[in-house]
């Protein structure tokens, strides 16, 4: 972004219509809270009164990141724009899909997967293509929201189900990830445990015996 | 001649200085003050969340 989008004579003229700020994610922990920030690069565009209009993610080349927050300024593509219209298209798969990722985007995950079982539900053979999608992206949303175990049934009925997708080879990494992530943060060895107080003064022979006790336990 | 040519490098290299000058990037500014100056000015704010690395 930084070599490239922002750079770019287009992307700068937009200085006449918004103020540009940055913030670091890893410094400005509270702002990362606040504004539900899950993956980087996230760009938001906030009204002068400090509400949210929409948000992107990722790369965006010049082009499209001068279109997308041209359409966001006058209220095209935003999540009000597309519920709006999603609750006067409810079978259309393609708008639940888009309002899906909206959601997650805001790390807002349980309505997103609420979002894509819909399209599974009503998309139960596939017809449109987009249930693998729909069931990736919803294993995606429950993995980010830290819900390992049922994101890994998830990705496990693409590997099953759709094993000619564009998901499935995702699908095939995201269950060990799930099943590693799920088992938390990895145990240090045991030796870190030996409280300074309880070691022996022969350190290489103590070590090896507390060792021991400590892995039966 | 020589310093007519010195001269002349001297105001290419100078303007083009200028020309740079004047072609900036986009200014950015921290969280807080953007979002005073874009309420004062009542501007929408553009905010990126970036991660060093």
């Amino acid at each position: 972004m930084e070599e490239s989008t922002y750079v770019a004579p287009k992307v700068i003229r937009l200085q006449d219509q918004l103020v540009f700020a940055k913030v670091n994610g890893h410094e400005d922990t509270a702002l990362v809270r606040q504004y539900g920030i899950s993956g980087y690069p996230t760009i938001i565009l906030l009204a002068a009164t400090g509400e949210e209009i929409d948000r992107m993610w990722g790369y965006f080349p010049p082009d499209s990141f001068r279109q997308t927050v041209t359409d966001y300024l006058t209220g095209v593509g935003t999540l009000p724009a597309l519920e709006k219209q999603l609750a006067k298209e409810p079978e259309n798969i393609g708008l639940l899909m888009q309002v899906g990722e909206k959601y997650a985007s805001r790390s807002r995950f349980e309505k997103a997967v609420e979002l894509y079982k819909q399209v599974i539900a009503k998309d139960r053979e596939n017809k449109t293509g987009k249930v693998p999608e729909a069931i990736s992206n919803a294993g995606d949303a429950l993995s980010r929201g830290k819900k390992f175990m049922i994101a890994k049934k998830y990705f496990q009925t693409i590997v099953e189900k759709y094993p000619a997708s564009e998901q499935y080879n995702d699908a095939l990494l995201e269950i060990p990830h799930a099943l590693v992530a799920s088992s938390g943060p990895p145990r240090p060895w045991p030796s870190a445990h030996i409280p300074r107080s309880d070691t022996p003064r022969n350190p290489r022979i103590a070590d090896r015996a507390y060792r021991k006790r400590l892995l039966r336990r | 001649m020589r310093l007519k040519l010195l001269l002349a490098t001297g105001v290419l290299y100078g303007s083009s200085l200028t020309f740079a000058g004047d072609n900036k990037g986009i200014a950015w500014q921290d969280y807080a003050p953007a979002t005073a100056a874009a309420k004062k000015a009542n501007q929408p704010v553009l905010v990126d969340f970036w991660r060093p690395g």
